[in-house]
């Protein structure tokens, strides 16, 4: 009796902190859905006090352009005030899927590309079909933001797909830096060269063998397409991905890329964490407007370059990121004015340059270009140099967020481990994958 | 109405001497029962609304596929049919939530036992080493200290900078599989702090006198530790390592903030499993099956220990007495 009386007490308290865990962040904001103020936001414009909650990831840079921008933008609308939440990319969507969860999602948030179409079909997307004009955006972009002919987010700037590397490091030891264009063959053979160059404890490049975007890259430029068709089916073919892992493989075994447990400590563009900052590794993959960032880590040290091609071109062009508003939001007119101005306004897209992509409203982006910084003209170099034949992006199918995020890091971590062959590794990926095909 | 009848009734039969007083009391103890509730309401309230009540909608949630979105829609016991044949997820966390709990929580508790017989001493100033002592292990479980974890611990880390002085080429430890979890369950040993105050006070309960005697008899006090300390502290420990236990399954931090269940799954403890299956992907129905599964597990362990325990807890007052039967 004893016995069942504690553990009834037990299980209690175990309910308790799962369910606790559930509401764990988040605290104090109750901007929550009440529509207490629902009926009076059409007219807001008269001067109604909104705090509107906004939430992105990024690098410093970005969070300065924004804070920057939202300061701007109360001055000029002394109503609008913002409850900014910011961090790095670590931990960001758990931390929004937590909130929404819960019904209590910042107003506005940045999503990224690849997650639209599922937080759509989860009905966490605001309708922003009218209020944001969107006449100067290019419609590939705009396009990637509507689901079933809605506008359900906004995009925020666009970028390409290319590598960054060590330009400084490079010379010193000797090798050839690389030029747009070039090809995979290219990359597997200044890899190889780099072997007798390298420093102790230095590599060329990080283990990509299991890396989704690494190999996306090279299944587009081996002209097989995505690794999921639009209509949600697993499309990797098998010879395209065992010649890249095996490359891989012999890279591994050469030693020019770096043994499992420092490879798996990589934390990009971390001060401390990013292995091509610490100096360990020459060349990673980095989108165009990331160069700012890494830039303001070792002024002058880095350069970019188009991703490697083959048959096709590897690299693409893609919507860099997205803010959608929440379906939950009390104050959705006043949050679409405020993307509107985010996205048209020149002053706007003055200060925020290229901290999310080449501005998406050409008209403007043209008018203010001379003001951007030299960083800023490197990333807008790579990505006109891709945007000449770079592949055509797609938002993917819904539904397998998790395939990538989780599924694809235990094949990543298993190849380099040595823990699979590149053999095993495709049945296992193309088992796990059935469980999200529609 | 009722209660002045009542009243009348006991004035009635105390007048015919019918009722014994000790009836009377129970029931005088029972006439005003909504004021003793009032008392306890905080605590009731709580318990209804934030533990009874998600406690039977996560039952009833595990017998759906409810992801927030749709209607939910009874699926009667398909979640625990898939969660125990088709989920090698599954399987893995629950051995590297075994693995954890075997390895955390002795550790745990013979660490907290050994600082807590040290700071047991009659010093100078001994309050001041307590405070400093348990101090730092509060906030062993919070989120800044999992990531100095995970700078200590990292590739160009703390340790590896000691080892390399040596000339001993360390690992990334927390990106290792083979030794990520042995970092998480080195971080558990540091939130002694509340299993050592428990065996201190434990330690304070046993009479001196017992240690006298035995001194005359010879006994050193490596005899008396294990002779007297232990069997006298049994009580205490069984707490503790029933605490530790129930505390331990539900690891969920250390794990999701320094290693976030990888290198390999290499320490996807249970919690984090069920977070991911909850918040990542959106399976509310799926994930509470497994939360109720995990409660059974724990309760399994906490009773199969709550059987072993006649063997081996001894209450000073039942001594002798335990011994003759």
């Amino acid at each position: 009796m004893k016995v069942w009386k504690r553990l009834s007490g037990i299980s209690a308290s175990l309910v308790l902190a799962l369910s606790l865990a559930a509401c764990g962040s988040g605290g104090g904001n109750s901007a929550s859905p009440s529509s207490d103020s629902a009926s009076g936001s059409g007219g807001a414009a008269g001067g109604e006090k909104v705090k509107l909650r906004i939430m992105w990831w990024g690098s410093q840079q970005r969070h300065q352009a924004t804070l920057n921008a939202l300061d701007f933008y109360t001055k000029q609308n002394p109503n609008v005030t913002f409850e900014p939440e910011y961090s790095g990319m670590e931990g960001y969507l758990d931390k929004l899927s937590t909130q929404a969860a819960a019904n209590n999602a910042p107003d506005i948030f940045q999503i990224d590309p690849s997650w639209v179409a599922d937080w759509a079909s989860r009905g966490q997307l605001a309708d922003l079909s009218e209020g944001v004009d969107l006449s100067n955006v290019d419609e590939k972009l705009v396009n990637g933001g509507k689901v079933d002919g809605k506008q359900v987010a906004i995009p925020l700037g666009s970028a390409a797909y290319g590598m960054i590397y060590d330009k400084a490091a490079m010379e010193k030891l000797g090798l050839q830096p690389p030029k747009n264009g070039w090809t995979w063959d290219d990359f597997f053979k200044l890899a190889k060269e780099s072997k007798s160059k390298l420093a102790e404890g230095q590599y060329f490049t990080k283990d990509y063998a299991g890396d989704y975007f690494a190999f996306s890259a090279f299944h587009y430029a081996e002209g097989k397409g995505l690794l999921v068709t639009e209509d949600g089916k697993f499309n990797i073919d098998r010879d395209t991905f065992l010649k890249w892992t095996k490359q891989f493989e012999e890279l591994r075994n050469l030693g020019v890329v770096p043994p499992a447990d420092v490879n798996a400590s990589d934390k990009e563009m971390d001060p401390t964490g990013d292995l091509m900052v610490k100096g360990k590794i020459l060349i990673r993959l980095s989108f165009s407007n990331n160069f700012v960032s890494w830039d303001s880590l070792k002024p002058g040290a880095y350069d970019l370059v188009t991703m490697p091609r083959s048959k096709e071109a590897g690299g693409w062009l893609k919507p860099s990121l997205f803010f959608g508003v929440s379906a939950h939001s009390a104050h959705q007119e006043e949050a679409k004015k405020f993307l509107d101005w985010f996205t048209n306004s020149p002053d706007a897209v003055k200060i925020l340059g290229t901290t999310r992509g080449n501005p998406v409203n050409n008209k403007v982006a043209a008018e203010v270009a001379s003001s951007f910084s030299a960083a800023d003209k490197v990333g807008m170099e790579m990505y006109n140099a891709t945007a000449v034949d770079g592949q055509q992006w797609t938002a993917g199918a819904s539904g397998w967020t998790n395939w990538v995020d989780k599924d694809w890091a235990l094949i990543r971590d298993e190849l380099s481990f040595k823990k699979t062959t590149p053999e095993q590794a495709y049945e296992e990926l193309k088992s796990m994958a059935q469980e999200y095909e529609n | 109405m009722s209660r002045i009848a009542a009243e009348h009734d006991i004035h009635a039969s105390y007048a015919a001497g019918k009722v014994k007083r000790k009836r009377n009391r129970f029931l005088s103890r029972w006439e005003t029962p909504g004021l003793g509730y009032l008392f306890i309401s905080p605590w009731l309230v709580g318990f209804l609304l934030l533990t009874l009540y998600p406690m039977l909608l996560s039952l009833y949630y595990s017998f759906t596929d409810y992801t927030l979105m749709k209607p939910i829609k009874w699926v009667g016991l398909r979640n625990y049919e898939r969660i125990f044949t088709a989920d090698d997820k599954f399987l893995q966390s629950v051995k590297v939530t075994f693995l954890y709990v075997l390895g955390s929580v002795p550790l745990k508790l013979i660490f907290a036992l050994f600082i807590a017989v040290v700071l047991n001493k009659a010093v100078k100033g001994i309050s001041a080493y307590r405070v400093a002592i348990y101090f730092p292990s509060l906030i062993g479980g919070s989120i800044a200290v999992s990531m100095l974890w995970r700078n200590i611990f990292g590739v160009d880390g703390f340790i590896n900078s000691v080892l390399d002085k040596f000339g001993i080429e360390g690992s990334g430890w927390i990106s290792n599989p083979k030794t990520a979890l042995w970092s998480l369950i080195l971080l558990s040993v540091w939130q002694f702090g509340s299993a050592m105050v428990i065996f201190l006070a434990g330690l304070k309960q046993i009479p001196k006198d017992l240690y006298e005697a035995s001194s005359v008899d010879g006994a050193n006090r490596f005899v008396q530790f294990f002779r007297i300390t232990l069997p006298m502290l049994s009580p205490t420990l069984y707490f503790n390592l029933i605490m530790g236990i129930i505390g331990a399954f539900q690891m969920f931090t250390s794990a999701y903030v320094i290693t976030n269940g990888g290198p390999m799954n290499s320490t996807l403890v249970y919690a984090v499993y069920l977070y991911e299956r909850a918040f990542n992907r959106y399976q509310l129905g799926y994930a509470s099956s497994l939360a109720w599964i995990m409660l059974v597990m724990i309760a399994i362990v906490a009773a199969a220990i709550a059987l072993t325990s006649k063997y081996w807890v001894f209450y000073e007052t039942d001594t002798g007495r335990g011994k003759r039967k």
